[in-house]
């Protein structure tokens, strides 16, 4: 019984700390352009499928280690972003949020034309896992080693983006143009190139998603796309302005998810998210930690 | 005035034309033509919202589901008259509409596609576990026909009549007083206040016309395909109805008709293969989105303003005044 329980709140705690880290990668970009990225989580399953097809048979044959490819393959993610910049916002860069928000459903459509198009017959693909390992047991409960694994490793990278964010001087850049951007640009500080810089981020983050994703399950090529809309539920539940509050969101979400699917019905899940964000859209615009945001003109 | 006249006499005069085309059209020809008419109404309806009040409402394919279950429900399952299900539907997708349209009064934008986006991926997914709705297969309705003619054409000229009637309102929205307080609010909300108009209330006016429009698109479909099938209404068709209102051109009467015959037609033309028309397809929209963000009509306008050799901005302005007109 506690095991199972136990079993059920990992579970949740998996999904959770993948749809805040899509969620980071999606807030980050909003909070600097305030653009909705709706491709975000398609740019994650194609760093997945070029990894798997491009770059994992490459790295294999000349004998890198798992780990090791896994690190460049978020590299390459950071490249899907900033190619993806380039495709989107280079022409008529100064347009408005919603203008280029739109552009992200282009590239949605474009992304998910060509993932089906290229690999979409043969799919489902087994994905190489980077965590083997048997069953650890914490306090008498038997755990599956690779959540658990996914877990530390999600909680590191979401770690590692806050003192990115925090600590780093590119952060306070990041941070100065999301608070404002045009008192920003006169400190110095090119919006443009921010803006590239915060693709780039995202595209990276989304690509590790991907794979962490991939290795739970199998990969195809829809295979983000449910997270996508958790990650936006989760980043209104932490108010679009606060990264903490997104992370503990998305836990919440997580867990709630997987409770739900257990002991209710797996079909369950997506009324109950879209439940929640309904309602906290309807009661508590400014998320459930929210102070009211200072609206910006 | 004027202008409304003059669309409406061109409407009339389409809709006569289509009404008789089964007449030389193969039935396949008039199936696709029919097609085209369904898809036009949800995206006029979305239209509303988008290029109007300028509402980011991305989940139009929500609504037609709702008009399509509502449909199969009523004919295919419980076995009552037609109008019972366009009732039904209008209802439902109206209500959803209105509760859609509520948080409007503090978040615009993100928050709004997210939520309706997150909708129709939500809908078309719960749908799918409901067993009396069908589950996974769907409901197969037993073809529905009055007036002595054969089902297709029954539900073909029915779309024809819903068609005219759906677009005759939208002209006549488009040049009224509602469809002026609609685009005040669309581009200036403050302006909008001040001279007297409520925008919560024209945010819903809009967000219930798109419902409708989606929810009576979506009833016509069992009738001309004979099956509602889930898949269908998976958020790629929301996807797909936006991109027609964006690819013709928002905002305006014509452009989501364009953009609705380009989506409907690219798979007709390319046949040999369903995943490069989609690839063609995805490949205009993000060019219309990145390039020209007011579509064909769009493109049009600035070929015709070259053409006239007048690119001074009077001339410009004209153009404009013409469009808001």
């Amino acid at each position: 019984m506690v095991g199972a329980i136990a079993a059920v709140l990992v579970n949740g705690i998996l999904s959770g700390a993948l749809y805040a880290l899509l969620g980071i990668s999606i807030l980050v970009l909003y909070r600097t352009t305030q653009v909705a990225n709706f491709a975000q989580a398609d740019m994650g399953t194609l760093s997945a499928f070029l990894f798997l097809m491009v770059l994992a048979p490459v790295l294999t044959g000349a004998g890198v280690p798992v780990w090791a490819g896994w690190c460049v393959a978020v590299l390459l993610g950071g490249l899907v972003g900033g190619a993806g910049y380039f495709l989107l916002m280079w022409v008529r860069a100064d347009a408005d949020p919603l203008d280029q928000t739109i552009r992200t459903f282009g590239l949605y459509t474009m992304i998910s034309a060509v993932l089906v198009f290229a690999w979409g017959e043969h799919e489902p693909y087994r994905f190489p896992s980077l965590f083997r390992g048997s069953p650890i047991e914490v306090a008498g409960i038997a755990l599956s080693f690779d959540q658990v694994a996914t877990i530390v490793a999600a909680s590191l990278l979401i770690g590692g983006f806050f003192v990115l964010f925090n600590r780093s001087s590119v952060g306070l850049k990041l941070r100065a143009v999301a608070i404002d951007r045009r008192v920003a640009s006169f400190l110095g500080i090119d919006p443009v190139r921010a803006a590239f810089a915060v693709w780039v981020v995202a595209g990276a983050v989304g690509a590790a998603v991907g794979l962490f994703a991939a290795s739970a399950a199998f990969l195809d090529t829809a295979l983000l796309r449910p997270y996508l809309f958790k990650a936006f539920t989760a980043a209104i539940l932490g108010g679009l302005h606060s990264f903490p509050g997104l992370v503990v969101g998305a836990l919440l979400l997580g867990v709630l998810e997987s409770f739900a699917a257990s002991y209710l019905s797996p079909a369950a899940r997506e009324p109950l998210v879209f439940f929640v964000l309904l309602m906290v859209l309807l009661v508590r615009p400014d998320g459930l930690f929210g102070k009211a945001a200072l609206n910006r003109v | 005035m004027d202008t409304f006249n003059k669309r409406a006499a061109i409407l009339g005069a389409g809709c006569v034309l289509l009404a008789a085309a089964p007449a030389v059209l193969s039935t396949y020809a008039y199936y696709v033509v029919a097609s085209w008419m369904i898809f036009s109404i949800a995206a006029a309806g979305l239209n509303v919202p988008f290029g109007f009040t300028k509402l980011h409402c991305f989940g139009q394919g929500a609504f037609m589901l709702i008009g399509a279950y509502s449909m199969g429900m009523v004919i295919g399952v419980w076995g009552l008259p037609l109008w019972v299900g366009f009732a039904l539907a209008i209802l439902l997708a109206g209500c959803l509409g209105l509760l859609l349209a509520l948080p409007t009064r503090k978040l615009k934008g993100f928050a709004l596609a997210i939520l309706t986006f997150t909708l129709a991926l939500t809908l078309a997914r719960t749908i799918k576990s409901l067993d009396f709705a069908g589950g996974p297969m769907g409901i197969t309705i037993k073809p529905v026909s009055l007036f002595g003619l054969s089902p297709a054409l029954f539900a073909y000229e029915l779309t024809v009549l819903v068609f005219a009637l759906s677009m005759l309102m939208l002209i006549s929205l488009s040049s009224s007083k509602s469809g002026h307080a609609m685009r005040s609010v669309g581009s200036n909300e403050i302006v909008a206040q001040a001279i007297g108009v409520n925008p919560l209330r024209y945010r819903i006016y809009s967000m219930v016309i798109a419902a409708v429009y989606g929810a009576v698109a979506g009833c016509l479909q069992p009738l001309l395909v004979g099956t509602v099938a889930p898949d269908t209404y998976e958020p790629h068709l929301s996807i797909d109805l936006f991109a027609a209102v964006m690819i013709g051109g928002m905002g305006t009467i014509v452009g989501p008709l364009l953009g609705s015959l380009f989506i409907v037609l690219t798979p007709e033309f390319l046949q040999s293969s369903q995943q490069f028309s989609q690839m063609i397809f995805a490949a205009v929209f993000l060019f219309v989105t990145v390039f020209a963000p007011r579509g064909f009509v769009g493109i049009v306008e600035i070929v015709r303003r070259r053409l006239k050799g007048a690119g001074s901005r009077g001339d410009a302005r004209g153009v404009q005044e013409e469009k808001a007109a």
